[in-house]
């Protein structure tokens, strides 16, 4: 899927650090070139596998992350899944070849915000990156399909319930409303579709993590 | 009472009285065996008129009841309520012509026949009077007469009647008679038949112009009885004489020559008469000695020899001349039975009995030995004559035995007074000695003494039975129950039943002059002592009996063995053969009731219980007096008996026989079968025996004894043939025999065409099974095959995409990243190819994407489908700048699909929405699912301009491909089971609709869970 971004031309003031994680020493090597090339992005580090990831990126405390799902050893939603609790404000994104999204969705269950192809352009990759830590939420239609799916069971918390604009927003997403048809659609601004978005991602975070702490304590 | 015929030779018998009224039993007389037969014996009446024999060997005899058919044990009765083709009942003539017929003359003057098993009438009484017919037969020529009681001859071949000789008017006496010819005599008259005329017989005598009867002869003549004369008429003369009459004037009833000669004269008052050739005396047989009745109706010879006279109102006789006789002094041994029996040189014989003294019968003299002649003791157990003319006796007192001497029986001063009673009594030859056994022992007695020869090994009461003699001198000596002792040069060796003897009771010995020693035992049977080595004989071997009595040799290679059941001839190399061990049984003759003896149980266990005298006749002692036999006048039945076999019934019915084979099949679900069978020998019917064999069951011959009767039961199906064979009286066996042949039919399921159904069926069904448990193999291979097939299509197909889509974009990036120099120096141009090579990789990316989602079996399932279709429908659209709008239930349920299914859907899809991007002119594509239990439609709706359905393809711009792409989607929706709808309203856009039904799909098992469409949180 393509994410779709609303906000092309938002930068930050600062430099974007992001750190790499891929095991494709070719893959590695180009991407850290065209971040070091692109203006208003750093490379804050590259790392071939999840296990020497895991111990650094909280150290780093990077903005985005770039995540490759396919990683030997650990795959890459399991990176995503250790990582976002202790570096909140990482944005993660997944790196991958095929836009499975079964995998995506668990990715983003993990803790990812977007997931970029490999075969993706330069520029759109950069711009994508800039959007994310600028608070896009890219999310295409069957991904909120599998988030309605997923949100239909109950919750812990009440407080992790979508609230009634999260679920008119996600329903349109679902029914494949741009966010800018989105926007029309509800009488609101992009960013916040944006914002409700990323709400929904959090609260996709969190309800995956209670899910799994349920399936623990609860014992079936 | 003495015999009146005191100028007949001395051997005359003197007969024994038979109380009339008698039950029918064989008795001898005048050296014949007689034998009565009455209705007990199953005759239907006692009034027997006639005799005749057939061919197969039948006897017939006519009575007033019927005519009866003899077997030897049964009378076969045919009257008018069973065999309605007898005229009349009452039978009176009989002839059997040789040629198959047997003639029937009745009572009231009807002829009638039996030929071929069926009766048919010949002839009806002509007239009213004296029709009876007492005569019937055939003449030289073999032309059929029959005589009237009234004279006149029919002829029974053409319509001729011979007139009587005397007036019609008057009665007379009439008689006929059959030698070769026919011979008639009427109140006196003799006649022949000749030719078609009563030829009167010219006597030279005018004395003899009375006949009182005629026998016809085997050659032409006849016996003409006149002139109280017996003599035979031939040739025109008198050819032979045999006397006068024996009889008084008595009418007579009948003549008949018999074969060997004898001339059998029957009369009314006075019995039958034998008169034979040559010297030998007359035989009058009647009432005074054992015929029933005296007057003889009838008399007729049969094929064996056998006399059958009728005998009054009183049965039927038959007679067999017989080498057995039985002498009794006039006063009938006084009661007594005969202990002990001697011969003297001169022919005489001592009788000694059990209470009446001893005899002594000479010249046809008696004369009686008792007390006053010196005797003390009446009960005579043992005597002898001695070489020398001595007679001595033994009796049942101490003292014995005494030696007459002047006409008184003395005890002579050699014979100590001690000695127990003597049982044996022998001459020493050569000598003056005599041996005596007593109860105590063997001694030898001479002039002066007696010395001890051997004590009885028991003491005291085992007595010396038996002494034997043989030519070395050695003395052998039996005992009552010390074994055999042997006495030889003054030792004494004794033998048991432990050293081969038969038994320790000894009752005979016999010595042959070869040194072999016969041992008759009291229970043991016989046993032979030869060369040292015994050998036992009993019934098994052939014997009659295990009590042997007495042995005698009748010195024509004969041994009499004289035992409880009778006495028993044998041939003494046969004897010899056996005792050898060359063959299992010994053949012999056995005679008792049934040859006439009077008893079977002889004197046994004594010296003296049996003789020979000189002139070769044999004497048994016994209880019913003394019975000699004349070894030389044993003439063996020479004929064997033909066999007959009578009846075949099956469950009480008879089964119709023809030509020796059951006329039809039996069936198979029969009780019993039984047999009749006859051998038809009457000389002593109950000695003849059968022997059948059934084949097809019976391995061997089974021996039936004397029993006439064969029983079988629940033969299985097959075809079978009995056969039954049978021996006269003295064991000569007729080896053809009869046979029937029969054929039980099968249960019907035992006949071969059920059986081979069955057969047939049972290949027929296992044909089936296997040809049902193939062809299902077969079948399952099939669908795997196909299966495997579907899977290989899919996997060439997937192979082919790859090949085409990704093969040829990679080898473009290949050759695009080794630009030209040329290329390399401008960098617009450089950058240009970069480009291109980041297109390409991004198509087969998108390429293998697609490849990858088609075959992962993981997304075989319908909402992965539906998934897919709604994230390619999204990017799509927004790739060509559409809106897109997604309609889809939030839960799909996951009804698995086949890679064919999900292909072929998805490419449907594609086209749909390609037609919707390039043709519509939308600008918004919705798409929307609606699911139904076992189907779903899937509707892409755009609002673009339409197009109308009816018209061709090539006349609409906007329809371009549109219209072979629209064939080529509702084929593959045909090929997965289920439809393309299109409809399409100009100017308001087009609506495709794919519907497919799952109950085409393979996937049944599934369970389909009721689905809401398009729920929502």
């Amino acid at each position: 899927m393509k994410t779709e971004s609303s906000n092309p031309g938002q930068t930050q003031a600062a430099t974007i650090s992001v750190v790499v994680v891929e095991d494709d020493s070719s893959i590695r090597s180009i991407l850290t070139n065209w971040l070091e090339e692109a203006e208003g992005f750093t490379c804050a580090g590259v790392f071939p596998d999840v296990e020497s990831a895991l111990p650094q990126i909280p150290k780093t405390r990077p903005d985005v992350a770039i995540v490759d799902i396919n990683l030997p050893g650990l795959s890459g939603i399991e990176c995503v899944r250790q990582l976002k609790p202790q570096v909140p404000a990482t944005q993660f994104v997944m790196l991958t070849v095929y836009e499975d999204s079964n995998h995506i969705f668990d990715a983003l269950s993990a803790g990812a915000t977007g997931y970029l192809v490999k075969t993706t352009s330069r520029e759109t990759l950069i711009a994508a990156l800039r959007e994310v830590h600028g608070g896009g939420s890219p999310m295409s239609g069957n991904i909120a399909r599998k988030v309605v799916q997923n949100l239909q069971q109950p919750k812990i918390r009440p407080a992790d319930e979508l609230s009634k604009r999260e679920n008119e927003v996600l329903v349109l997403l679902a029914q494949g409303y741009l966010y800018k048809e989105i926007a029309e659609a509800l009488g609101i601004r992009l960013d916040t579709v944006n914002t409700y978005i990323r709400r929904i991602y959090e609260k996709l975070h969190v309800h995956s993590r209670s899910q799994a702490v349920a399936r623990f304590t609860n014992l079936g | 009472m003495t015999s009146t015929l005191r100028s007949l030779p001395f051997w005359t018998l003197v007969l024994l009285p038979f109380a009339p009224g008698c039950p029918a039993a064989t008795f001898l007389v005048e050296g014949y065996s007689v034998r009565v037969w009455q209705t007990d014996d199953g005759l239907p009446e006692n009034l027997v008129t006639s005799a005749a024999q057939t061919k197969d060997g039948y006897l017939w005899f006519g009575t007033f009841s019927g005519l009866v058919r003899f077997d030897g044990e049964r009378f076969r009765v045919f009257n008018s309520t069973n065999t309605p083709e007898l005229p009349d009942r009452r039978v009176v003539r009989l002839f059997d012509d040789g040629k198959g017929t047997l003639w029937i003359g009745h009572e009231a003057g009807h002829v009638s026949r039996y030929r071929q098993g069926r009766f048919e009438r010949v002839m009806a009484p002509q007239s009213a009077e004296n029709e009876r017919i007492i005569g019937l037969g055939s003449d030289e020529s073999g032309a059929m007469w029959a005589m009237r009681e009234n004279g006149a001859v029919d002829s029974l071949d053409r319509d001729l009647r011979l007139p009587s000789l005397i007036a019609g008017d008057r009665p007379g006496l009439m008689g006929w008679s059959r030698g070769r010819g026919i011979w008639v005599w009427e109140n006196g008259r003799a006649a022949h038949v000749t030719g078609d005329r009563l030829v009167p017989l010219e006597l030279p005598s005018p004395q003899d112009a009375s006949v009182f009867a005629i026998a016809g002869s085997a050659d032409d003549g006849a016996w003409v009885l006149t002139n109280d004369r017996i003599r035979k008429w031939k040739d025109g003369r008198w050819s032979e004489d045999r006397g006068a009459f024996r009889w008084p004037p008595a009418t007579i009833t009948c003549a008949v020559e018999l074969r060997d000669g004898t001339l059998a004269v029957g009369t009314v008052d006075e019995g039958l008469y034998l008169i034979f050739a040559g010297d030998r005396p007359a035989v009058h047989i009647s009432q005074r000695n054992g015929l029933p009745q005296n007057w003889i109706r009838f008399l007729f010879e049969d094929r064996e020899g056998t006399l059958w006279a009728g005998s009054g109102n009183s049965g039927l006789v038959s007679m067999r001349s017989s080498p057995f006789a039985i002498l009794a002094p006039p006063d009938r041994w006084n009661g007594s039975s005969v202990l002990s029996v001697a011969a003297a040189r001169d022919g005489a014989l001592w009788v000694g009995t059990d209470g009446a003294g001893l005899y002594n019968h000479r010249d046809g003299q008696w004369s009686h030995y008792d007390n006053a002649e010196g005797l003390h003791n009446r009960y005579i157990c043992a005597v002898t004559v001695t070489p020398g003319g001595e007679v001595w006796a033994g009796h049942y007192w101490w003292g014995g035995p005494y030696r007459l001497e002047n006409g008184r029986f003395v005890q002579p001063a050699s014979v100590d007074a001690r000695w127990s009673p003597a049982f044996a009594l022998v001459a020493v030859p050569g000598t003056d000695d005599l041996l005596v056994g007593n109860r105590d022992g063997l001694l030898r007695l001479n002039r002066e003494q007696g010395t001890w020869l051997v004590r009885s090994p028991g003491g005291f009461g085992d007595d010396v039975c038996a002494v034997a003699q043989d030519r070395d001198g050695i003395i052998w000596c039996g005992f009552a129950q010390g074994g055999l002792a042997r006495i030889a040069d003054g030792k004494v060796s004794f033998y048991h039943q432990a050293d081969g003897l038969g038994s320790n009771s000894v009752q005979c010995l016999l010595a042959e002059d070869d040194g072999t020693l016969w041992i008759g035992t009291a229970d043991g049977g016989l046993t032979r002592l030869k060369e040292g080595k015994f050998a036992r004989l009993g019934p098994e071997q052939g014997l009659a009996d295990t009590i042997i009595c007495h042995i005698l040799d009748d010195g024509l290679g004969f041994f009499w063995i004289s035992t409880h059941h009778g006495i028993q001839r044998v041939a003494k190399h046969e004897l010899n053969r056996c005792a050898d061990g060359a063959s299992p049984a010994f053949p012999s003759q056995i005679y008792d009731r049934s040859d006439g003896l009077p008893i079977v149980e002889f004197q046994g266990g004594r010296q003296s219980a049996a003789c020979r005298t000189e002139d070769g006749r044999l004497w048994f002692a016994s209880s019913a007096g003394l019975i000699s036999v004349d070894p030389a006048r044993i003439r063996p039945n020479p004929d064997p008996p033909p066999v007959v076999l009578e009846s075949f019934v099956m469950d009480g019915k008879t089964v119709p026989v023809l030509n020796r084979q059951a006329a039809e099949g039996l069936p198979p679900d029969h009780e019993r079968l039984e047999f009749r069978f006859s051998g038809l020998s009457y000389a002593a019917p109950n000695k003849v025996l059968f022997k059948y064999r059934l084949d097809g069951i019976d391995k061997t011959w089974i021996d039936a004894g004397s029993k006439r009767t064969a029983f079988y039961s629940r033969l299985p199906a097959g075809s079978y043939r009995f056969q039954v064979i049978a021996s006269n009286n003295d064991g000569l066996w007729n080896t053809t025999g009869a046979a029937l042949a029969f054929v039980i039919a099968p249960f019907f399921w035992q006949t071969w065409w059920f059986v081979g159904t069955c057969i047939l069926a049972a290949l027929f069904a296992v044909a089936f099974l296997v040809r049902t448990v193939t062809r299902r193999r077969l079948q399952r291979r099939i669908e795997q095959m196909e299966r495997q097939h579907e899977i290989e299509r899919e996997r060439a197909r997937i192979a082919q995409d790859i090949h085409d889509d990704v093969g040829a974009s990679l080898s473009r990036i290949a050759m695009l990243s080794q630009p030209a120099r040329r290329d390399l120096a401008e960098p617009a141009r450089a950058a240009a190819m970069l480009a291109r090579i980041y297109d390409t990789a991004r198509e087969v990316t998108r390429s293998l994407d697609e490849i990858v989602w088609a075959v992962d079996p993981r997304h075989d399932t319908f909402d992965s489908l539906v998934d897919y279709m709604g994230k390619f429908a999204q990017d799509f659209l927004a790739t060509a700048h559409l809106r897109c709008r997604l309609d889809l239930p939030v839960q799909v349920p996951a009804w698995p699909l086949t890679a064919e299914t999900r292909h072929n859907l998805f490419l449907a899809f594609k086209e749909t929405l390609h037609n919707a991007v390039k043709h519509a002119g939308a600008d918004e594509v919705r798409i929307s699912l609606v699911l139904r239990p076992d189907s779903f439609d899937l509707v892409v709706k755009d609002n673009g301009q339409g197009f109308d359905l009816a018209q061709p393809a090539s006349t609409d711009p906007a329809r371009i491909a549109s219209g072979n792409g629209l064939a080529n989607m509702k084929k593959r929706l045909a090929s997965i089971g289920g439809r393309c709808e299109i409809s399409s309203v100009k100017g308001e856009g087009t609506s495709v609709s794919l519907m497919v039904s799952l109950a085409g799909q393979t996937n049944a098992d599934q369970p389909i869970p009721s689905i809401r469409p398009s729920s929502v949180i």
